[in-house]
């Protein structure tokens, strides 16, 4: 059996365990019951970043829900009252910004302090980002690995961090600030989560879509907050290169009429789109239209079918779809691509480091069981579509790095 | 009535202990919500009894998605393919052992 809790489409699971004499019961944490409600939040508004695979936007997901935890924490008014008391200036470890500890003491009797679920998480961090396929597979917790919550930890590292920078900012530093603050960091982080690209460096583009939502909502007023909060990480902005044109293309500018339910990118535009991706001619383009800080663009979003035989030969003639999604809007009156485009070597390499930590990790069910090959349950199965196997998301774990042995 | 709640986590250092209080009312009719199985009466239950961890899941998830629709608006819907009612359960067993 597995100490663990997961997210699903089919649902919620939590699950509970004894050893030493001690029962863990997973749901009796409101940190853990509001990660995986995060995760079906981050669901509802971005349901692409379900399946996208890639390291960074999965650790997001992960990152996000421990954010939701903080969010849900910071809403309590005893509660703040409460680390204000402990930490005035949100600057020492405390209960908030750590989270799963009950379930991670369960981790610890049952696995030892090696299993990199043994400690809680925590989002007062100095994690500094790198890129994931330079990062080890598995690691205790004090090491940042690129299994999705060690690596998530920059996410809700630079979250966590936003709120101090807005809280400290403040005159009064008192329980009404704080819930100020924590709101403000969410207005700025959610509509950045609805709108970012599937895109390996994901991050980066939340950071960047966090700048233009506060130019947007605040006139810039945070600009700098978020700007720190991210360089603590070791993340480098540059938001306004996301929105400029960087190559032109045939056809018109695609229309991004307000009243209209999608963009409109012309045949011409998608032929020209297709040469500079190099896929063939006739590829299936999807084109959505989105509001980037206000700014109408297109979303055109190209699905590289990335063959996994390299990766394990247990994954022979298995493929994984990976998005590659670029922005469209106006040069003149031209089409034009905004920010830059995929690089297909790149995103052969993120899937190819994402599958990785899956097959490390033991999270893949390679036939028709519900489990994987050693009993464990998975996060993804090699499911059958249109006469191909597929690489599929089941759900999210949490808590999953290694087996709980009874 | 009341329930037991925990705010944070049950081994939350010098974090707010356990309360009584009165539970969140259901979600408003139309919005997303949950199923949360094997409904129980409500009432005041010790920690680790199925009846307690009823009561603090769902009033640890209804302040979640409280928490979440005062700065993002309502959530009417979870994603695509995911029942309004988001099941959830509490079990020892992994359904799809």
């Amino acid at each position: 059996m597995d100490l663990n809790v997961g997210y699903g489409r089919s649902g919620i699971q939590f699950f509970h365990q004894t050893t030493e004499n001690k029962t863990t019961f997973s749901g009796a944490s409101t940190d853990v019951v509001a990660h995986e409600v995060g995760h079906g939040l981050l669901d509802s508004i971005n349901p692409d970043l379900f399946s996208t695979p890639f390291s960074e936007p999965d650790a997001f997901h992960e990152g996000f829900a421990d954010c939701i935890a903080l969010l849900t924490g910071l809403s309590d008014l005893e509660t703040r009252r409460q680390l204000l008391a402990v930490s005035p200036n949100l600057d020492v470890a405390n209960f908030v910004e750590s989270t799963t500890e009950d379930l991670a003491d369960g981790r610890r009797r049952a696995n030892g302090p090696q299993d990199p679920a043994s400690e809680p998480r925590h989002a007062l961090n100095t994690f500094q980002f790198q890129l994931p396929g330079t990062l080890p597979l598995s690691g205790p917790p004090a090491v940042l690995t690129r299994e999705p919550h060690s690596f998530g930890r920059i996410m809700s590292g630079y979250f966590y961090d936003l709120v101090r920078n807005l809280f400290t900012a403040q005159a009064n530093r008192n329980e009404a600030a704080l819930l100020t603050a924590v709101q403000t960091a969410a207005r700025l982080l959610i509509p950045a989560a609805r709108t970012a690209r599937p895109i390996a460096r994901y991050f980066r583009e939340i950071g960047r879509l966090m700048i233009l939502e506060d130019q947007s909502q605040n006139g810039g007023t945070h600009r700098d907050a978020i700007r720190n909060a991210f360089d603590g990480h070791g993340i480098a902005l540059g938001s306004a290169a996301l929105l400029a044109p960087v190559a032109s293309l045939a056809g018109a500018a695609p229309k991004l009429a307000p009243e209209a339910r999608a963009a409109i990118v012309s045949p011409t535009t998608r032929r020209d789109l297709l040469r500079h991706l190099g896929a063939p001619e006739g590829t299936h383009l999807a084109v959505n239209r989105h509001e980037i800080a206000g700014e109408p663009v297109a979303v055109v979003v190209h699905r590289r079918e990335v063959p996994l035989d390299d990766v394990s030969e247990r994954l022979a003639g298995v493929v994984v779809p990976a998005p590659e999604p670029v922005l469209l809007g106006a040069s003149g009156t031209r089409a034009a691509i905004l920010g830059g485009l995929p690089d297909p070597a790149l995103t052969t390499d993120e899937v190819f480091n994402f599958v990785q930590t899956l097959l490390e990790h033991d999270r893949i069910a390679l036939d028709h069981t519900s489990r994987t090959e050693t009993g464990r349950m998975p996060t993804h199965a090699v499911r059958s579509r249109g006469g191909k196997k597929v690489l599929t998301r089941l759900r999210f774990l949490c808590h999953c790095h290694d087996r709980v042995h009874l | 009535m009341s329930i037991n709640f925990i705010p944070n986590d049950p081994m939350a250092q010098n974090g707010p202990p356990m309360r009584q209080k009165a539970p969140r009312a259901n979600r408003p009719s139309g919005r997303a919500e949950f199923d949360i199985q094997n409904p129980v009466a409500e009432g005041v239950f010790n920690v680790g009894t199925p009846e307690f961890l009823f009561w603090q899941c769902r009033e640890a998830a209804l302040a979640a998605v409280e928490a979440w629709e005062t700065v993002a608006g309502n959530l009417d819907l979870w994603a695509p393919g995911v029942p309004t009612g988001l099941v959830s359960r509490l079990t020892r067993t992994p359904a799809w052992t």
